[in-house]
């Protein structure tokens, strides 16, 4: 999963219209680069990615606002459902 | 011609809502199952109608996309309709409109049917339904009235979508005649949901848009609820489900095709246009 995860952080990295470089641990919500504009995109990118279809709710936001919480929650254990 | 007030118009369409009242529970008798052999979804309103896309297509696998276009259409309804519900359920003892508060208990009533024969109709036959992948987040703060503008605004961008599809399909002899039948009940109920949303919109723009800076607010707010309506036509789980490779692509492609960006312009967005052009609001979207 780590090629769909890369494809992941370059689509967030194109979508980055502020000045800054993504980091893994960067809060996506926090540093205002999700939007309730780009959030259904990047939850549908991670589906289409992972395999894994996303159920949106209040608790979602504390499961994807990191990459590195998305690698661990959905590429890690799609990974893992896999082998 | 004098102009009828709103108080006048809603009176009509209180009348209306009983005269015609359709009780959704028992009305539809619903078939065992839906022949996947023809269109599901007018082919001239689907997803893909007038793109570059379009031409690769061949007719099967656009009747198979047919299927789960109209299953996302519903799914919006099914979803936009509880949302609506919820809105207004909210505001409605806080609306300044006096006796014409009484239409929204009919609304609402309606409503709550479409969202049951929506919901029931993608379990039936789809097995599952759309979930909505948008999230509300935290909103700057407004005042009471910009936000009772906004709320009904936002319902009527929905509205005013829903029944371009509405038209589309229930007109269209290709398509499924138990499709073209829940399209045409929901077009005789939201056609009047419309005729209220629209003469409602005037009492509270003229208390929410009193400077400039609350129309800045709400041309914003506006032009979002626009976009994600637009993009949420071009779902990419209907693609996978209709078995179209690589659907996030597909969902991008469309987006970007000038024919399509025409379409929403100058058909599927015309309604919109309309109202908020008479309330002298300029919006300016892109998807």
């Amino acid at each position: 999963m780590e090629k769909q995860y890369n494809e992941l952080v370059d689509w967030i990295r194109q979508k980055n219209k502020k000045n800054k470089p993504i980091s893994e641990e960067m809060d996506l919500v926090e540093e205002d680069i999700l939007d309730s504009l780009l959030f259904a995109e990047y939850v549908m990118m991670i589906e289409d990615l992972s395999g894994i279809e996303i159920e949106v709710g209040d608790e979602l936001l504390d499961k994807i606002r990191t990459l590195a919480l998305v690698k661990n929650n959905y590429f890690n254990a799609a990974y893992n459902k896999e082998n | 011609m004098n102009k009828i007030s709103f108080a006048e118009r809603t009176k009509k369409l209180i009348e209306l809502s009983n005269k015609n009242y359709l009780r959704a529970f028992s009305h539809f008798k619903w078939p065992e199952s839906l022949n996947e052999k023809e269109f599901w979804f007018s082919p001239d309103a689907l997803s893909i109608a007038g793109s570059a896309i379009e031409q690769e297509m061949t007719i099967e696998q656009k009747i198979r996309l047919s299927k789960w276009e109209c299953i996302n259409s519903f799914s919006l309804n099914n979803n936009g309709e509880r949302e609506l519900i919820q809105e207004v359920s909210r505001v409605m003892n806080e609306l300044p409109i006096g006796e014409t508060k009484e239409y929204l208990y009919h609304l609402i009533d309606e409503e709550n049917q479409h969202m049951w024969y929506f919901n029931k109709f993608c379990k039936k036959y789809a097995g599952k339904i759309y979930i909505d992948k948008n999230l509300q987040f935290k909103q700057e703060k407004i005042s009471k009235e910009l936000d009772h503008f906004l709320v009904f605004s936002r319902i009527l961008i929905f509205e005013e979508i829903g029944h371009y599809y509405n038209i589309m399909n229930s007109n269209d002899d290709r398509v499924h005649s138990f499709v073209r039948e829940i399209n045409k009940a929901h077009y005789n109920e939201e056609a009047r949901h419309i005729t209220y949303g629209r003469k409602l919109l005037e009492p509270l723009a003229e208390l929410a848009l009193t400077s400039k800076t609350e129309i800045k607010k709400a041309t914003n707010e506006l032009n979002k609820s626009i976009i994600l309506n637009i993009r949420s036509l071009y779902n990419p789980a209907m693609y996978r489900d209709a078995g179209l490779g690589n659907p996030m692509q597909i969902r991008s492609l469309l987006l970007e095709d000038e024919s399509r960006k025409n379409i929403h312009e100058n058909t599927i967005l015309q309604g919109v246009k309309k109202v908020f052009m008479k309330l002298d609001l300029s919006l300016n979207w892109s998807v």
